[in-house]
């Protein structure tokens, strides 16, 4: 009674702020927002064999129902929007740690790779903080400390952000938003992923779009000025190593592959993107690790330059992913069989710089 | 490391526990020790250049101080005037000497680390340690006051390092004083629930003003000056420049508001650096209450020192003798206001766009001293009410003007795009395209969601007006305290929740910590 009086006001005032929080929360964040489901589906799935992770790119491209249908194993599709490099190293922990798996399948682009965390702080914390909502106190405190109090977060507004979610992970349409949650039901099923983790679209990229393939692409290197040069931080390339290194030790066969995507080869100048993917190749290699850069695949596995199986200049459309599951699966089978899978790809042309 | 994180906060909380559960005698070693660490968390080679600093100041100091005490000894034993006068002119170029040393070796790494870095090839990649000029400029006027006896050097370097290194002030300043702050630090403190109350108001009012006002207008500012001159109506340059005005000011007002607060958690207090700076009625009263411990410094250091020179002085009695008094005043002050401000240009970074920025402020400020009679004059002539309200008003609004004109120097870097903003200004105003053009520039949804621009302009526009309330109320009242006239528990409680919730809630609307506005992550 006496602590009440001498802080009383001060205790209301707590109260109201938590109020505001909370009523802010129930407002802006999402009833069911991608990367909660992602965690949610992630533990309704119990023991798995294989994950995918990585950026819209997985969540998109990859339906592992195709895949287990090529492989015969169980998988989910942890693929999240803007996902890091270090969010994959998470999500692949927790997935060796809960789910058991003895195969994982990660996507690596140039433009993940050159990202600092604290330019992508949105999708960092949604990502962090969505997997911490899922697990239980003890481990809760533990994984939001390991954000905030990590050397990309603990000295930026982030480390303060992270505990107030509504500032970070928030909806476009609060008042649909409301309704779901007093609802308790999903009352608009676009945006949202199936119970393997995928999220499919029928739509079919527009016309018009300038397309490179691999007999043209040296001569769009000469022709173009202002290609871009790709430039792989080292804190990326340390923590694909940790990947490496944690999947040899808890014998997990790693696969990193890039997705195809339309662009890839037209937007960076091609020494960069082969020294790009020496680097990459180099760096697995001593961990017995391959790459596997999609964007080669072969027309029999995938029609990369068809830009009929996309639905827009980056993701796969529904035959598009049929079709790259598939190869997937194809080759992580090959793989175990001890067959070539490098026959699966092109090489990139040779390119000495204009 | 930001003010709004859990690694400066944490710092601070810990450093507070400390400091109030020791033995309040070492609470200023508690102090010295976190500024130590702080430095070294942000950066360990910093600590190098401060430690050289501090050490080289200290130790000069000390030799000042003992060839005063030479002097007064030698002095006694002198016979003739003559002899004392030859001891005084030996005692006095020796202690210049090291005076200068001291000082040409501390601007030298301040104007390598900070200018010849950028203009020359040697040293890139080098980072510019962190404060370094206020850290300079506080540790010279120490210096400075030493060698004219105002008071003794101090014997002990840590407590010395202390001053030059505490580490609120580090990022923002403002550049305090030995004669002030010393003191302090060595004085026994207790915890206050009242002062914490009122430095955490501060804190999370400098906040405000930080997150909510100045980080909302940041990138539609950008927008507009990066569009090419002659794209934009004047009327839209002008925006940008309004703009600007608001955000430099809640920005740079906020992080020293956030300084003085942490500072008087600590029991300490700093000199103000701002006192609404554009209520001011000139722009010499502007250059008075903005970033006031940085005009403090060149008035005191650079403008009087100049002004008093022999040629300056000799000049000043020409001037007199064949133009008149008034001239024999002005002319030398205004020079030495000119260079005043060339250096305050040249302070802020090493572009040329600053050093235009700084002599238009220094010459007009020259020539308002120049034309002066002339003004009183016109007024007589024309009847003015010069001690009027609504001359006072129009006073304020002519200075807010003029401060605004140098503003487009300040934030426009290309001289050729600056000039044209001020064609644009002058001779496209097209308010009629205004709308438009904003609609273009600044909520373009091929570049950005117009809804998150205007949810943070409506955040920094509530923000402005309670900077503005807070600003009036002060300027009406310069005898008074606010939190004495307000200060109950139930507008503090609410005022910690109003800002805090300001704060947060900007950040829904910053569209720069995380690489897309997707909803869905």
């Amino acid at each position: 009674m006496r602590i009440f009086k001498k802080y009383g006001t001060f205790l209301c005032f707590i109260l109201l702020f938590i109020i505001l929080n909370l009523g802010l929360s129930f407002a802006l964040r999402p009833y069911s927002g991608s990367g909660s489901e992602m965690w949610k589906g992630f533990a309704a799935k119990g023991q798995l064999d294989m994950v995918y992770t990585g950026t819209s790119f997985c969540l998109c491209d990859v339906d592992p129902a195709l895949v287990d249908e090529v492989t015969g194993l169980k998988s989910y599709n942890m693929g999240t929007n803007m996902q890091s490099i270090q969010s994959s190293y998470i999500a692949l922990k927790q997935a060796i740690e809960r789910g058991g798996i003895t195969r994982a399948i990660v996507g690596i682009d140039p433009e993940i790779m050159e990202m600092g965390r604290q330019d992508n702080f949105r999708a960092e914390a949604c990502f962090v903080r969505n997997l911490s909502d899922t697990l239980p106190v003890s481990k809760k405190i533990a994984a939001d400390a390991s954000f905030v109090a990590s050397k990309d977060f603990i000295g930026t507004p982030s480390s303060v952000l992270y505990y107030f979610p509504w500032t970070y992970d928030r909806v476009g349409n609060p008042s649909l938003n409301i309704r779901e949650k007093t609802q308790g039901q999903i009352l608009d099923m676009t945006d949202h992923r199936d119970e393997n983790g995928h999220y499919g679209s029928d739509e079919i990229y527009g016309e018009g779009r300038h397309f490179i393939d691999l007999t043209s692409l040296v001569q769009w290197n000469n022709e173009v000025d202002d290609l871009y040069y790709i430039n792989v931080q080292k804190d990326n390339l340390d923590t694909l190593e940790d990947m490496a290194k944690l999947c040899n030790k808890e014998n997990v066969e790693l696969f990193v592959i890039a997705f195809p995507t339309t662009q890839a080869l037209s937007v960076y100048r091609l020494d960069s993107y082969q020294e790009y993917t020496d680097l990459i190749r180099n760096t697995l290699s001593k961990y017995g690790v391959e790459y596997y850069d999609y964007n080669l695949a072969k027309e029999e596995y995938v029609d990369v330059f068809n830009l009929e199986i996309y639905r827009d200049n980056g993701h796969l459309n529904n035959r598009g992913t049929e079709q790259f599951s598939k190869a997937l699966g194809t080759m992580v089978t090959k793989y175990e069989k001890g067959e070539d899978v490098k026959e699966m790809f092109y090489d990139l042309p040779p390119y000495e710089g204009n | 490391m930001d003010f709004l994180s859990l690694g400066y906060i944490a710092f601070t909380a810990a450093a507070l526990v400390l400091y109030y559960r020791l033995p309040r005698a070492h609470q200023w070693k508690v102090l010295l020790v976190a500024n130590l660490l702080f430095y070294l968390l942000v950066g360990r080679w910093n600590i190098a250049f401060i430690l050289v600093t501090a050490f080289s100041v200290w130790y000069a100091a000390i030799l000042l101080d003992r060839l005063s005490e030479q002097f007064k000894a030698a002095k006694k034993t002198a016979e003739s005037r003559e002899e004392k006068k030859a001891l005084k002119s030996r005692f006095q170029n020796k202690k210049r000497l090291v005076l200068f040393l001291a000082l040409v070796l501390n601007f030298g790494i301040l104007a390598f680390m900070k200018y010849f870095r950028v203009m020359g090839s040697w040293g890139q990649g080098l980072l510019v340690p962190l404060g370094i000029s206020f850290y300079t400029f506080q540790a010279a006027s120490y210096l400075v006051d030493v060698h004219g006896e105002k008071y003794e050097a101090e014997k002990s370097f840590p407590r010395f390092l202390l001053f030059v290194s505490f580490f609120p002030q580090l990022v923002q300043g403002p550049i305090n004083r030995y004669g002030k702050m010393g003191p302090q630090f060595l004085k026994e403190h207790s915890w206050s629930a009242e002062r914490a109350k009122r430095a955490v108001i501060l804190i999370l009012f400098g906040l405000m003003k930080k997150y909510a006002v100045a980080n909302m207008l940041t990138d539609s500012i950008a927008r507009i000056f990066d569009s090419p001159a002659d794209t934009i109506p004047g009327s839209l340059v002008v925006c940008g420049i309004l703009l600007y005005s608001v955000q430099q000011y809640a920005d740079f007002s906020g992080g020293i508001d956030i300084v003085l607060g942490v500072a008087q958690l600590f029991d300490l207090e700093m000199m103000p650096n701002f006192r609404q700076p554009y209520f001011a009625v000139s722009l010499g009263d502007f250059w008075r209450r903005w970033h006031i411990s940085l005009g403090a410094w060149m008035r005191d250091y650079v403008f009087y020192p100049f002004a008093l020179l022999k040629p300056m002085q000799n000049f000043g009695k020409w001037c007199s003798k064949h133009l008149g008094k008034h001239f024999g005043r002005v002319l030398p002050a205004g020079i030495a206001n000119i260079l005043v401000f060339f250096l305050v240009g040249v302070w802020h970074g090493a572009y040329m766009h600053y050093v235009w920025w700084g002599l238009y402020n220094g010459i007009v400020i020259a020539l308002s001293d120049i034309l002066e009679p002339t003004f009183g004059k016109v007024s007589e002539l024309l009847h003015l009410p010069l001690k009027s309200r609504g001359m006072h008003i129009f006073r304020i609004i002519r200075t807010f003007v003029i401060v605004n004109i140098g503003w487009y120097f300040d934030r426009i870097e290309d001289m050729g795009q600056c000039l044209a903003c001020f064609g644009r200004t002058v001779s496209a105003f097209k308010p009629s395209e205004f709308l438009y053009s904003f609609n273009n520039v600044c909520l373009n949804p091929d570049l950005v969601k117009p809804m998150y621009v205007l949810g943070g302009m409506a955040i920094a526009l509530v923000g402005t007006v309670v900077i503005f309330a807070v600003s009036l109320w002060k300027e009406l009242h310069p005898e008074e305290n606010i939190h004495e006239r307000y200060g109950n528990k139930a507008l503090t409680g609410l005022s910690w929740v109003f800002l805090s919730m300001m704060v947060l809630v900007s950040f829904v609307f910053t569209t720069t910590t995380g690489g897309f506005l997707y909803a869905n992550f």
